[in-house]
């Protein structure tokens, strides 16, 4: 399963943006959390997430969920 | 699937958390490699989250100014206490719910139905043969078909269907005997056939299949009523022996030839007693006889060994010559041709009509031809060999 998984996720990071959804996938590091602003680290840059009632849903090891009015996501 | 059964299996729990800096304490479960879903942030101060129940000491170890509470559990734990509570309850259930399944499942009967007694026996030991017996398992329908046909299959000179049905705990198994009538042997295969030529009319079958109807003309050794006993499609089902009556109106013709002048014997009155004695060999008289014509009458008296003793009546009569007229002298002949021909018909045979076809007077003599019509029983039972059905290639 876990081979499967590797396969079809063969990428160093992505990240997928909803309406009121974000999810990044191969995160190294959760560096900041507020309700306006996570800054989250990854292997070549940091991301920056911009927002109103940001709330973490699922936080794994190496994919996290974060719920809220998302504005603005900037590479840094 | 696995991984289906891993989550069921994996024991997670609904977290509460109370206290300050939310935002630091999640990030700080990252660092802890703390893995969670489901969060809800319940108040500024409050969140919770599901996470896995091993996980809980960790965060307890670590986070010790929160207060940390598990508020459900989740999956097959989350019915754990109930079941912990209702245990005797269950069980009971688990079982009841058993004991049914297998009481729906289960024959306790087999109950064979037929008049004969060895055809019962017959298939019982069959059926036992199959498994299909008293405190087994229901077969399923397909097995039942199967056995059946197995057991017809046996024998088929028994057997000519089963039906097992299924009612409540038991087997009804219902048979019919195969009955094969023998086609006799081919000595007493007869057929009715016409001794004579004529009209059918009266046809009594007792056994046998009518060829021939009232009103049909039959020739001499015409077949009548046939011992082979065929279907519409010519097939023959039955072979007897063909019995019953066949009348027919048939044609005779009678001769009499009739002296004009005979002699009449007339009674004087006069009569004697006498005793005979039938030795066997010959017959004695014990007084002379008497007159000079007379008409004796013989009344058997008793007998002694092989002697046999009679009373005998001798009447006087006088002989007068006479002559019939024509007419008297025909119908004298009718009257004897008809007798003559009545002589050949039984009780149940008849004369239909009479008609004098020649009659002619020579040397004091009438001679007459009469053609008389008959109602005569003309079948007559006649052995036969059956004919080899023809195989088709």
């Amino acid at each position: 399963m876990e081979n499967i998984k590797s396969f079809l996720y063969d990428k160093d990071y992505f990240i997928s943006i909803f309406d009121k959804y974000i999810y990044v996938f191969n995160y190294l590091d959760l560096l900041h959390f507020s309700e306006t602003e996570i800054n989250l680290k990854l292997e070549k840059f940091k991301l920056l997430i911009n927002g109103q009632n940001l709330s973490i849903i699922k936080m794994m090891e190496k994919e996290i969920l974060i719920e809220g009015e998302i504005e603005k996501v900037t590479k840094c | 699937m696995l991984n289906i059964i891993n989550h069921i299996k994996t024991h997670k729990v609904e977290v509460e958390v109370t206290g300050p800096f939310l935002n630091h304490f999640l990030i700080n479960l990252y660092r802890l490699h703390i893995n969670i879903n489901n969060v809800k942030y319940l108040k500024e101060d409050k969140i919770s989250f599901i996470t896995d129940y091993d996980n809980i000491e960790k965060i307890s170890a670590n986070f010790k100014d929160y207060k940390i509470k598990i508020k459900n559990h989740e999956g097959i734990y989350k019915i754990r206490p109930f079941i912990i509570r209702n245990k005797i309850f269950l069980s009971c259930l688990v079982l009841g719910l058993f004991l049914l399944a297998i009481s729906q499942n289960i024959i306790v009967k087999v109950d064979v139905i037929h008049s004969d007694k060895d055809i019962r026996q017959l298939v019982k030991e069959e059926l036992e043969y199959y498994h299909v017996k008293s405190l087994t398992f229901k077969k399923s329908y397909k097995q039942l078909q199967e056995i059946k046909q197995k057991i017809l299959d046996k024998y088929p000179d028994k057997l000519e269907w089963i039906e097992i049905e299924n009612v409540g705990m038991t087997y009804k198994v219902r048979i019919e005997q195969r009955i094969i009538t023998k086609i006799k042997d081919n000595n007493n295969l007869c057929n009715i056939v016409a001794q004579k030529s004529g009209i059918i009319t009266k046809i009594i079958n007792k056994q046998g299949m009518n060829i021939k109807t009232t009103g049909d003309y039959v020739s001499k050794g015409d077949i009548i009523i046939a011992g082979d006993i065929k279907t519409a499609e010519d097939e023959v089902k039955n072979r007897v022996c063909a019995t019953g009556e066949v009348y027919a109106e048939i044609w005779l013709t009678a001769n009499v030839s009739l002296p004009l002048n005979y002699k009449e014997k007339q009674k004087t009155g006069e009569k004697r007693w006498n005793f005979m004695i039938d030795t066997g060999k010959e017959k004695k008289i014990l007084l002379k006889n008497r007159f000079k014509n007379s008409i004796i009458k013989n009344k058997k008296l008793f007998k002694v060994g092989p002697f046999t003793f009679y009373k005998q009546t001798e009447y006087e009569v006088k002989i007068k010559n006479k002559k019939y007229n024509l007419e008297q002298a025909e119908k004298e002949a009718l009257s004897q041709a008809l007798s003559k021909v009545k002589m050949q018909l039984n009780d149940k045979e008849r004369i239909i009509t009479q008609k004098v076809l020649n009659k002619d007077v020579k040397n004091s003599k009438m001679k007459i031809e009469v053609f008389v019509s008959v109602e005569k029983q003309i079948g007559k039972q006649v052995n036969y060999v059956p004919q080899l059905e023809q195989e088709s290639s």
